[in-house]
């Protein structure tokens, strides 16, 4: 990897506040990308008192600073469909095998591709509607961003991806220009729509911008509007286009075959050439040249290619038409020779199209990273995610401790989790980062504001599906204690319930008996009618369900079942002590049956229990309302007579102590 | 690209101290020399006062949020050597407890991660540190490291309770969370406390600065067995401390000797960017680049910029 990273500055921004020298900045993290930045004192005093005054500053205000917020609105289109695409690619890398997954990767390229254009029309679109000056300039500037990363994308297809058999790129890289250079196009139309075409002041460019690009019939068509068509040189040009030879993959001729027809074809250009056949026309004079490659002639026409790189593939088409993918790399510095002077175009989209040229892939979306300002987010973390599967990235681990395919798609999805909607997306991106994918959504995942239960429930189902246990506990733990403080018990058993929580389940448990004792039913039935296994999470949930379980079998007639299931909780112990009294009614309607249920052992476990709450709460007793102390009586009246009456039925008496 | 989004007038009526934005970043809390603390709303865009809590006698230095587990919760330590803590309860907000224990200014409050239940350690310029604790019924228990940092504790935090720590108990078998934070002091010193049988007793004393420290943080962890705590001060110095998790020692790393003194580190959400600021009034953002070194990405400087415009570039 060339080490020819120049020291980038740090991008800059400046606040809307005025600048005072004795007050300093601090500022607090938000999620994500995301800062709150104020103006404080400085230094903080920790010592003394307030007696520094307030500086001069107006306004304590804090601001609330992003990183790309606004390109998550414009883009929505772009990240929700690249979302899609490279959720399909990272399926199809795990399925399928060589071949087939080359073919599939060179499909996510082209998808990518066609995401970007649409996304760009759009802008376009947008940008032509707007009536506000500023907006409208913004629009503009993000249409031009667009349109630098797909002229970086295409040209990455080209060399890392969709690579030419025989590494025979010129082709691909005349498909490039005339995508991306369309103005020798426009021009041809214009002039083909005036009536008198070849008086049109443009004439000439049109056909020299599009025979730098190789578009040979659309020149002939040019030329055939002149009105000297008809004259020899005119023909002779037109035969020497038609006849030149033009390199596709699908013809069945090899490629030393097609270079041998094509030197042929140039020595005929040169030979006419020299022969002085096309001397009457200039212009005409220059087409030819420019067929034999003329060095000059190309310096000539810098201006219609605009930058380095057109000059360096229109001179290629005419000078070197069988050139390998690899050897571009030596025809790079004379093309830029040519431009050097000019200072046409930005150094940077310069530096990151040579490293492609070059072959420096690394280069490439490193340049990219630091030099784009706005879809790069976007760009190089899907870019490195296709190269990475096509292996044209290096796999191994950077110091930080994962590649760099990981480390843009973290940066990519990071920016995603700071927004309020995009955040289920950037999810996706994490779970295909297998080193710090799942940390950082745990550390995300946590901060997500559970607003509803619905979200709760979404951001809960995306810690099941990823087993992140603990993540799962806490939103249920949240959500529970935030129903509990609302009175909300059912709600907050629910989601108590989901976290396995037993000191918060004994919590709501509680309330739900308080309640009982308070109003002499149960809320929320049918949640403790189903608890099934989760009942055994803690004891005072047994309890409840097993009480409930008493009710239902009391009022369903089975007194044989309810008594010995009410005696098993009275024995024990399970219920808090609150309860005792209540849970010990319940066994007065079981005393005054007219058949005897509870036999001398049961009735004396109720006595030991009684005796026991009027014991060692002796307080609680004290506080026992009238009617309470009134039902003890009465109670310890049932519990005598079902005593004497169970021994008369036992027929003899058993003391065990 | 950086922009600005909103921003909040507090109107705070002198020198804001702090802010901290709730677990979710929908509740600002700013705290200022007018002794007062104020709650906004910031969720979805708008900026709503919710409330003004009065209580401290003195300039409000830090705040601290408690885990929305335990519903909206806020420390907050002054001037007038208290710690108060505040609760919201059916959309109103009241003191919950105070905590005047300390025999001058409280520096720093910080909640301990949720897993310990109800935390909080405070640092003072007497130089002792207390941890708080509740278990929830109401009471609470407060336990003082005195002495902690001679001349004065300027700074506490908590290190995360996941991994890192988990690994270095791997010898005794157990996977039980060691409790630990990390506090700096006027005596230059960085020091690692951790409780061990209830008891607070310090683990490592980190020398590196050579004047008194003015903010420590511990990074939150990625998911590697490495502990990373940052530490400024007023030696102008910005220091990356790492413990690999195995040898236990820590590593140190220069992040930067900037021109004036620095007064506050913290880490995002994901520990990947350390934000610093200090004297040379400016906020810059630091991370580890591909070659695993730290390099600063981005500043935010004060000037005309206006809300809204583009700034050059992003």
């Amino acid at each position: 990897m060339a080490s020819s990273t120049v020291e980038r500055e740090p991008s800059e921004f400046k606040l809307p506040v005025p600048n005072f020298g004795n007050v300093g900045l601090s500022c607090e993290w938000g999620l994500g990308q995301q800062l709150h930045v104020f103006q404080t004192q400085k230094p903080p005093v920790n010592t003394s008192g307030t007696d520094e005054l307030n500086l001069g500053v107006e306004k304590q205000a804090i601001f609330d600073i992003r990183w790309n917020a606004e390109m998550h609105d414009i883009a929505r289109k772009l990240v929700n469909e690249s979302h899609n695409i490279f959720v399909m690619l990272q399926g199809q890398v795990k399925s399928l095998a060589e071949p087939a997954l080359d073919a599939q990767l060179r499909k996510a390229s082209k998808h990518y591709r066609g995401v970007l254009k649409a996304c760009q029309m759009e802008l376009i679109q947008l940008s032509e509607s707007c009536e506000e000056e500023v907006k409208k300039l913004k629009y503009e500037t993000y249409i031009q961003e667009f349109e630098i990363v797909q002229l970086i994308w295409s040209l990455c297809q080209i060399i890392f991806i969709d690579v030419a058999p025989g590494g025979l790129i010129l082709t691909a890289l005349l498909d490039w220009l005339q995508w991306h250079f369309p103005e020798g196009k426009y021009l041809a139309k214009e002039v083909c729509e005036d009536e008198q075409s070849c008086s049109h002041p443009k004439y000439w460019e049109a056909i020299f911008r599009l025979m730098l690009q190789g578009n040979t019939e659309n020149v002939r068509l040019l030329l055939s509007l002149h009105s000297h068509s008809q004259s020899d040189s005119f023909v002779a040009v037109d035969e020497l286009l038609r006849k030149m030879p033009h390199w596709t993959y699908q013809h069945a001729q090899s490629a030393a075959e097609f270079e041998m027809k094509w030197r042929h074809w140039r020595e005929e250009c040169i030979r006419r050439y020299e022969a002085g056949e096309f001397a009457a026309y200039a212009e005409l004079e220059m087409v030819v040249q420019v067929l034999c490659g003329d060095e000059t002639v190309f310096r000539e026409l810098r201006d219609y290619c605009e930058t380095w790189y057109h000059h360096l593939i229109s001179k290629l088409l005419y000078q070197n038409p069988t050139v390998r993918l690899t050897d571009l790399t030596f025809h790079i510095k004379s093309s830029q020779a040519v431009f050097n002077q000019a200072g046409l175009n930005s150094q940077e989209l310069d530096n990151i199209l040579q490293a492609a040229f070059e072959f420096d892939i690394h280069q490439v979306i490193k340049d990219t990273c630091t030099s784009l300002s706005n879809p790069s987010w976007w760009f190089v973390a899907h870019l490195a995610d296709l190269l990475h599967h096509c292996k044209q990235l290096d796999p191994q681990k950077l110091p930080f401790g994962s590649n760099l395919r990981e480390y843009l798609l973290l940066e990519y999805a990071t920016a995603l989790m700071s927004h309020e909607s995009l955040w289920q997306v950037g999810v996706d991106y994490l779970d295909f980062c297998p080193i710090f994918g799942s940390s950082y959504l745990e550390s995300y995942v946590e901060h997500i504001p559970l607003d509803n239960e619905r979200k709760a429930l979404k951001v809960l189902h995306i810690c099941d599906e990823r087993k992140l246990t603990l993540q799962a506990q806490s939103v249920c733990k949240i959500m529970g204690m935030k129903c509990l403080r609302q009175e909300r018990l059912g709600s907050a058993l629910s989601w108590f319930l989901r976290s396995k929580d037993a000191a918060v389940i004994k919590q709501v448990t509680n309330k739900f008996l308080t309640e009982y004792c308070e109003q002499g039913k149960f809320s929320h039935l049918d949640l403790i009618d189903h608890l099934g296994p989760s009942m055994l999470i803690t004891n005072s949930l047994t309890f409840l369900g097993k009480y409930r379980e008493f009710h239902t079998m009391y009022d369903r007639g089975d007194l044989e079942g309810a008594s010995s299931l009410l005696l098993s909780l009275i024995s024990s112990r399970l219920a808090p002590k609150t309860f005792w009294m209540t849970l010990l009614m319940d066994a007065l309607p079981l005393l005054n049956l007219p058949k005897v249920i509870l036999n001398i052992q049961q009735t004396y476990e109720i006595m030991h229990c009684l005796e026991e709450l009027q014991r060692d709460g002796t307080t609680s007793y004290k506080n026992m309302s009238e009617a309470e102390v009134e039902k003890a009586k009465l109670l310890r009246v049932a519990l005598n007579k079902n005593l004497s009456r169970a021994i008369i039925e036992g027929g003899s008496i058993k003391v065990e102590s | 690209m950086v922009s600005v989004i909103n921003s909040v007038d507090t109107a705070h009526e002198d020198m804001i101290h702090d802010a901290q934005l709730d677990y979710y970043g929908t509740k600002l809390a700013t705290c200022s020399s007018d002794r007062s603390i104020k709650l906004f709303d910031v969720s979805s865009g708008q900026q709503t006062l919710i409330t003004h809590l009065w209580g401290h006698e003195g300039p409000v230095w830090q705040l601290a949020w408690a885990h929305p587990m335990f519903g909206n919760m806020l420390a907050s330590c002054g001037y007038d050597r208290k710690v108060i803590i505040w609760k919201e309860t059916n959309g109103t907000w009241a003191k919950l407890y105070e905590y005047a224990q300390h025999d001058s200014s409280v520096n720093s409050v910080s909640f301990a991660p949720h897993e310990y239940g109800l935390m909080l350690a405070c640092g003072s310029s007497d130089g002792s540190i207390s941890i708080i604790s509740s278990t929830g019924d109401g009471s609470w228990d407060p336990k003082k490291i005195t002495n902690a940092h001679t001349m004065g504790c300027n700074a506490v935090s908590w290190a995360p309770a996941t991994a890192p720590n988990a690994l270095f108990d791997q010898q005794s078998g157990q996977q039980q969370m060691a409790k630990r934070f990390v506090s700096g002091g006027c005596d230059f010193l960085v020091k690692i406390w951790v409780e061990d049988n209830g008891q607070w007793i310090e683990e490592q004393k980190l020398e590196g600065h050579s004047d008194w420290v003015r903010d420590v943080a511990w990074a939150p962890s990625i998911g590697l067995a490495k502990s990373i705590l940052a530490s400024c001060s007023q030696d102008c110095r910005v220091i990356i401390w790492s413990n690999d998790g195995v040898s236990g020692e820590w590593d140190r790393k220069t992040l930067n000797k900037f021109d004036d003194v620095v007064w506050h580190v913290s880490w995002s959400t994901t520990g990947n960017i350390l934000a610093v600021s200090g004297g040379d009034n400016k906020v810059t953002l630091w991370k580890e680049s591909l070659e695993g070194q730290w390099v600063c990405i981005s500043e935010v400087n004060k000037g005309q910029g206006q809300i809204g415009d583009r700034p050059a570039s992003g």
